[in-house]
Order: C-alpha cells, then structure tokens, then sequence
C-alpha cells in the first residue's frame, strides 16, 4: 500500500518492545486452559458478563448529532451529520442514503494505524451500514445522505458493536427519524467457552482454533444487532467455525444481552432529553 | 402548562383508529403508532381526530420534500432554469442549504411558454417557491 507522504508515519524501522521482553508470553492453549480453570475472566468477571457501560451525548459540538460509548477501556465516539444531497448523482432513490465510516485512530491499537482505511475498517463500515440501514427511516428523506462517522479511540475489543449501538444514539440525538433504539452484542466462542463482551484478548483467543487432543474445534466471533421493541435481529455477522446448536444457543444469550442494553440508552437519552428542555425553558 | 411526555423511538404510543391517527415523528405498524424521535409527545386536535405527534428536542432534521413552501436564493440564470440554494423550509432555517432548480415551465402558471427568466430573476434574489413533485438534484 502506498504510504501517506504528507502525515507522520513514525519512524522507518521499529520493532514491538515486547520482542525483547523475556518469553513469558503464554500460548493461547495456556490461556485458554488459564480462563477455564479460573472461571472467571482478567477484569473478574463471568463468562457471560457485560462490561461496565458508560454513554454520552452530545460530544462533537461541530456534528448534528454523537455519542460516546465506553466499555471499560473500549472507547468509541460516533458523530452524525445532517442529511445532505448525494454528489455526482443522476437518477432519484426513494429511499435515503446512509455513509458509515468505521475508523480506528491511529493510536488505538496495539500496532499503530495508518490513516488510510485498511481492509478491516471497510468491512465494519459494511456491517455498520447494513445494521443501521433498516434502523434508520430512510423513506423520510429521499435522495439525501446521512453521514455517520465511527472514531475509536481505544481498542479493547468489542468496537463494532460499541460503534453500531453508539451510532443508534447519536442518530437519536440528530433527530434522525428511527424506527426503534438498536443494541448490539459481540460474543466470542473457543471450544466449549463462550465470552460474552470480549475483550482484545480474548477477540484474539476466539479468532484460531486451538488444537488439542479434543475434536471440538468451535471458534469465533458473532456480532448481533437487534431492534428491541419489534424484536428484529438487523444485522448478524459471524467469523469462524460454530456448530449450529452452539449458535442457536449464542443468539439467545446475545438477545438478552443486547436487551439489558436498552434501559441505559434510554436513560442516557431521556437525560439529554431533559437537558434541552431545562435549557430552552431558561432561554 | 401539561405535563410533558418524553418518547424515544420505537417507543409504542397508542393504537391507531378512528381518532388518533399518525402524524409528524411518529410511524404507524400493525395497528399501534410507534414514535420516530427522541422529544416530547403532542396531541393535536382537528375535527374530532387526534394526531399524535412526536417533536424532537433540539433543532429538527428537515429535508425539503413534495408540496413545501422553501425560501431560497437564486445564484445562476440560464434561459431554461434558474439554480438556487433553498435556505429555509417552511419556517425552520436549514444549517446547510440545499441546491434546487427552477424550471421556465414552472415560473408561472399561466403563459408557461412566454415566460423569460431574467425578466423574472437576477442573482441574489430571494424566492418564495413550493417544491414541485420530487426534488432535483443534479
């Protein structure tokens, strides 16, 4: 890929430091044994345990609408911009439009990121678009744009899905009209485990098998995006390998918990909603 | 003053019939109506039906659709049509403007073929108009 000439790209040559660290970097197979035998996770908590979720409107003063979502360490800001004309556009759609962009910034990996959009974060732009398309009521404003921009800021696991339920608020927040509030739930299986909410290692952990003496190789990533109110699943993606009884048994265990979701964006909604109104009241 | 309601979206309002009925902000779905927007619920009353209606706190998202009144700014003249830039829909500014075109035919209605746009336009000038049946982009 050709380089970006015009920004910093840090240096040349560089090397992880933790190539010099001495090897006591344990392989997944100890990991995994690790996690199974403590049963609980690094943070102390269970298998099926959310993270802490912290959300806020209104950040990005310049934007008609964002959010900012925190999962632990995980932090994503996703602003929304005014429904504006298609460039370079000759035939009419009915239906709206909507551009999502998923970018990680370049210092939130553990490898620093290039400022182009990589494979990855085209891919989530994708699943982001594909959720909130059905989300979102696109027949209100026809042949216009909606322009959604994902940033995160801190990858510890669980982006897209910290993206796509961040990007349900603040399309809330920009009065975009929306059919319901949209949640969603990453899950990662190894084996027999099953993670919900991961975190960058245990992503990591779920992504390979791990080949033992057992026949089980079930691994992945499942990333759901439900509508609460209509119980609509608008968006599924998964990666790996999972047995179909194993799978019907993930997508209940992500509908509970992109449901135990909601009541936090409605609080958070509700809050910006009062906000406004104390404010316009003493205006 | 009557106490307000907040609605969020997807939020189920009321059953749809004979008397209330779908208005702004809201969506109708087997028989319930449904909010759209985050704001506070309105019920208007017009000859004995009730429209329920959403409005969202904050400024409103607006997109100039079929059959609005728009104030716009006309900044290029041709013999066929006249390029704007709409500034306001109905009586909310926009923050961004939009382009529109107006068509010779649609100067006026009466002597559509006679019609001159210059002798009825310049640049800069402030408009009145209603959007024709679908917007043009071009």
């Amino acid at each position: 890929m050709p380089l970006d000439h015009k920004r910093i790209n840090g240096p040349d040559e560089t090397l992880p430091y933790s190539l010099f660290a001495k090897q006591s970097t344990p392989s997944w197979n100890q990991i995994f044994k690790e996690l199974q035998k403590e049963g609980k996770r690094s943070d102390a908590r269970g298998f099926l345990d959310h993270r802490k979720v912290f959300l806020k409107t209104g950040i990005v003063s310049q934007a008609k609408g964002s959010a900012y979502i925190e999962l632990d360490n995980s932090k994503v800001i996703v602003s929304v911009f005014d429904p504006h004309e298609i460039p370079n556009r000759q035939d009419y759609s009915l239906k709206g439009e909507i551009y999502c962009e998923f970018k990680f910034a370049p210092f939130s990996c553990k490898k620093r990121r290039l400022h182009q959009k990589d494979n990855e974060e085209n891919q989530y732009s994708a699943i982001m678009k594909q959720a909130l398309e059905s989300t979102v009521c696109r027949h209100e404003f026809p042949n216009f744009q909606v322009d959604i921009y994902a940033l995160v800021l801190h990858n510890d696991g669980s982006c897209l899905s910290a993206a796509i339920t961040a990007a349900g608020i603040a399309l809330s927040h920009a009065g975009v009209p929306m059919y319901d509030i949209i949640t969603s739930v990453t899950l990662g299986i190894q084996k027999d485990m099953i993670l919900l909410d991961p975190n960058v290692l245990e992503q990591s952990l779920c992504s390979g098998p791990i080949l033992d003496d057992t026949k089980n190789s079930d691994h992945g990533i499942v990333v759901i995006s439900i509508l609460n109110n209509h119980n609509q699943i608008s968006q599924f993606y998964q990666s790996g390998m999972i047995s179909l009884e194993k799978l019907n048994q993930t997508v209940e265990l992500l509908q509970k918990a992109c449901s135990d979701l909601v009541p936090l964006i409605q609080k958070c909604l509700v809050k910006h909603v009062i906000k406004t109104l104390k404010s316009s009241g003493e205006g | 003053m009557t106490e307000l309601r907040i609605c969020l979206p997807g939020q189920r309002l009321c059953l749809s019939d004979k008397v209330y009925t779908s208005g702004q902000g809201t969506y109708e779905r087997q028989g319930y109506i449904y909010s759209q927007l985050t704001g506070c619920l309105d019920i208007v009353e017009k000859d004995n039906v009730k429209v329920v209606e959403v409005h969202s706190s904050g400024e409103q998202t607006v997109v100039p659709g079929q059959g609005d009144i728009i104030t716009a700014q006309v900044y290029i003249i041709t013999q066929q049509y006249a390029k704007c830039n709409i500034k306001c829909v109905g009586d909310t500014v926009l923050r961004r403007p939009f382009r529109a075109v107006l068509r010779r035919e649609d100067v006026r209605a009466t002597e559509k073929d006679r019609v001159e746009i210059y002798k009825s336009f310049r640049p800069g000038d402030i408009i009145l108009a209603r959007v024709a049946e679908r917007s043009i982009t071009d």
